[in-house]
């Protein structure tokens, strides 16, 4: 059952950031005046937080199929459209939540950056930019949040512009990802052209019919899955990602790694599920070939490297192969009749998805608070400074913990999940890729390690001897994220109910 | 053949060229200012392509209604003859978003000119070493 709601309502954490980021360039100018460090950043927190409390009555949507509001006059499938489900409130508030904690920690971090008000406005359209992506109700809406997002991230990637690393990465960035942005378009465009409508609800209910064009659908299909997949780094589309990551400020690297990637890989969940049935369309075989290519060829880029950040955008790139892997077996299961198998691995990718977000952020957090201190981000450089820097030490200890998949741990759960999916589908096909993804699991755990082994267990080097532990307005959010990592792998069932509900919404089960 | 036809072919198939033409043009342009000009070029095809989608041949009206009230008849009739105005909305937004994504892009081009003192790509390479 689908419940109508008024529009404002839904609608209400999206225009609290959307005012708060016209303002916070009002602050700053004030912040100028008087001197006053710190205060856009404060401000930027605390729109964060509020958005926050808005959507805290979301998870009501959670008790019926969802949440459809539309602008008065225009329903769908004429006018825009607003749906919020299951799979949009798990997005939301993890955008909101891993936002707000990046927001805290640049309070402290970007202090001596000049033009701040710029930043935290970006920063702040960002976020609004990836809940519009999670709510939308069609492509047209999903579309001009995507270039919200987009647009934002890409001059946050270049945010410090005196220096030649992020111009480039910035240039780079922007002109793949422009690229993807108008394949995703055409791809809309098409779907339009054939189907007259531009509304998921519609549109699923137009090709779910046996008589549609494959050829049509399969087009579609391709150009709306490159589209987007620039953004989530899949490779061949990965190149972008390894130049922006290290070359943005590390709070802007987690927000990227954490979550901008995240948002393209729900947009192909959502468009791929809702619109193509795995039933007539035959992609599940697509992701997951695409998985275990994107997984090999990011590990062994991965092990090479001694840029600690760059490191850890190549494992972004690896869990994005993860991810993917999870939704293919969802829809190879269908396909074949495994429902159970199918299923668990849309869960696995969702919790995925999840610790990944969690980990990864945490990462580059806490990479970020070593840079600050050791002033290199050469690996071997930081040898031994998780010793010097306590708190900062721990927290990096448990992410790549919980990223190789150790109990009791976030990513041990969803990496479970994603495997043990894989092999209950059954046959040799899924078994094969399955082994693949096994070793690749066990293949990155070996660098997480050798990085925890460098980093925090060896004595400490030249650089770590003169660090010491960063303030207390850095630490916070790294131990709230690490709080988070642990209570997730001790106690996940409520998120597996989630995203349970968002399978059950967003499959065409039987 | 009618000239419709023919019309319409002539033009999906030369846009389909000019979109690979600038595919090339961006991977393989020479100078940053020449890839900046392929993916304005990308962009602008792509939403001529849309609008082409959306176009009817014929006798046609733009796509406004006359009347404030529209009865059943007066949709009818505005739906036969009147150009689609989704695929124009698209491009509309696409258009404005190119265009901070053009401004953006060639203040990075600026930037890295400053930097560098030049926009050729194998130059920048090499002062990179």
């Amino acid at each position: 059952m689908v419940i109508e709601v008024d529009l404002v309502t839904v609608l209400r954490p999206l225009i609290a950031l959307i005012t708060f980021s016209v303002v916070a360039p009002l602050l700053g100018y004030i912040e100028g005046k008087l001197k006053l460090k710190r205060l856009t950043g404060a401000f930027a927190t605390l729109g964060l937080l509020i958005a926050l409390l808005l959507s805290i009555d979301m998870p009501k949507a959670l008790l019926t199929e969802g949440a459809v509001a539309s602008l008065s006059g225009f329903g769908p499938p004429l006018g825009v459209e607003i749906r919020v489900d299951a799979l949009s409130i798990f997005m939301v508030l993890l955008f909101l939540g891993l936002g707000l904690l990046v927001s805290l920690y640049s309070i402290k971090y970007m202090e001596h950056d000049t033009g701040l008000d710029r930043y935290y406005t970006m920063l702040l359209l960002l976020v609004a930019g990836m809940i519009g992506v999670a709510i939308a109700g069609d492509f047209f809406t999903l579309f001009v949040f995507w270039e919200l997002m987009s647009v934002s991230s890409y001059s946050l990637v270049a945010f410090r512009k005196y220096r030649w690393e992020p111009i480039e990465a910035g240039f780079k960035y922007l002109v793949m990802s422009s690229l993807g942005s108008l394949m995703a378009l055409l791809g809309m465009a098409l779907l339009y052209g054939y189907a007259g409508t531009l509304n998921f609800h519609a549109l699923s209910m137009i090709f779910s019919t046996s008589s549609v064009d494959p050829f049509y659908g399969y087009i579609t299909l391709t150009l709306i899955f490159v589209g987007f997949g620039v953004t989530a780094s899949i490779v061949p589309f990965h190149t972008w990602l390894p130049d922006a990551h290290p070359a943005a400020p590390s709070p802007i690297s987690a927000m990227l790694s954490g979550l901008v990637i995240k948002a393209a890989i729900y947009a192909i969940a959502r468009s791929a599920y809702t619109i193509f049935n795995p039933l007539i369309f035959n992609y599940g075989v697509l992701f997951t070939v695409f998985a275990v290519v994107t997984t090999t060829v990011a590990n062994i880029m991965a092990l090479l490297q001694r840029d600690v950040k760059r490191l850890l955008a190549f494992s972004s790139t690896v869990n994005i192969g993860f991810i993917l892997f999870g939704l293919g077996v969802a829809a190879y299961g269908l396909r074949i009749g495994a429902i159970a198998a199918s299923l668990m691995g849309f869960i696995g990718a969702l919790m995925h998805l999840l610790s990944h977000a969690i980990g990864k952020g945490l990462l580059f957090l806490a990479a970020g608070s070593f840079i600050t201190r050791a002033k290199t981000r050469n690996i071997y450089d930081l040898q031994g400074i998780g010793r010097a820097m306590p708190w900062t030490g721990a927290s990096f200890s448990i992410g790549l913990l919980s990223l190789s998949g150790a109990p009791p741990l976030a990513g041990f759960v969803s990496k479970l999940l994603l495997l043990m999916s894989g092999y209950s589908v059954g046959d040799a096909f899924m078994n094969v890729v399955t082994s693949l993804m096994l070793v690749n699991s066990v293949f990155a755990a070996a660098y997480y390690l050798r990085l925890l082994q460098v980093c925090v267990i060896r004595p400490k080097g030249i650089r770590a001897e003169t660090s010491k532990e960063v303030s207390a307005l850095i630490v916070v959010p790294l131990v709230l994220l690490m709080i988070a990592l642990v209570a997730i792998g001790c106690y996940p069932w409520p998120l597996i109910e989630v995203a349970q509900k968002a399978a059950s919404i967003l499959l065409p089960l039987p | 053949m009618n000239f419709e036809i023919f019309l319409q072919l002539y033009g999906y198939l030369a846009l389909m060229v000019i979109m690979v033409i600038s595919l090339y043009g961006i991977v393989r342009g020479a100078s940053l200012i020449k890839k900046l000009i392929a993916l304005t070029i990308f962009g602008d095809t792509a939403n001529a392509l849309i609008i082409f989608l959306g176009f009817k041949f014929g006798e046609i009206y733009p796509p406004v209604l006359p009347t404030l009230k529209p009865t059943l008849e007066d949709i009818a009739w505005f739906v036969s003859t009147a150009v689609d105005p989704v695929p124009q909305c698209l491009v509309i937004t696409a258009v404005v978003i190119n265009m901070a994504i053009t401004m953006f892009l060639a203040f990075l081009v600026i930037q890295i000119y400053r930097l560098y003192g030049t926009t050729m790509v194998k130059k920048i390479a090499k002062l990179k070493g």
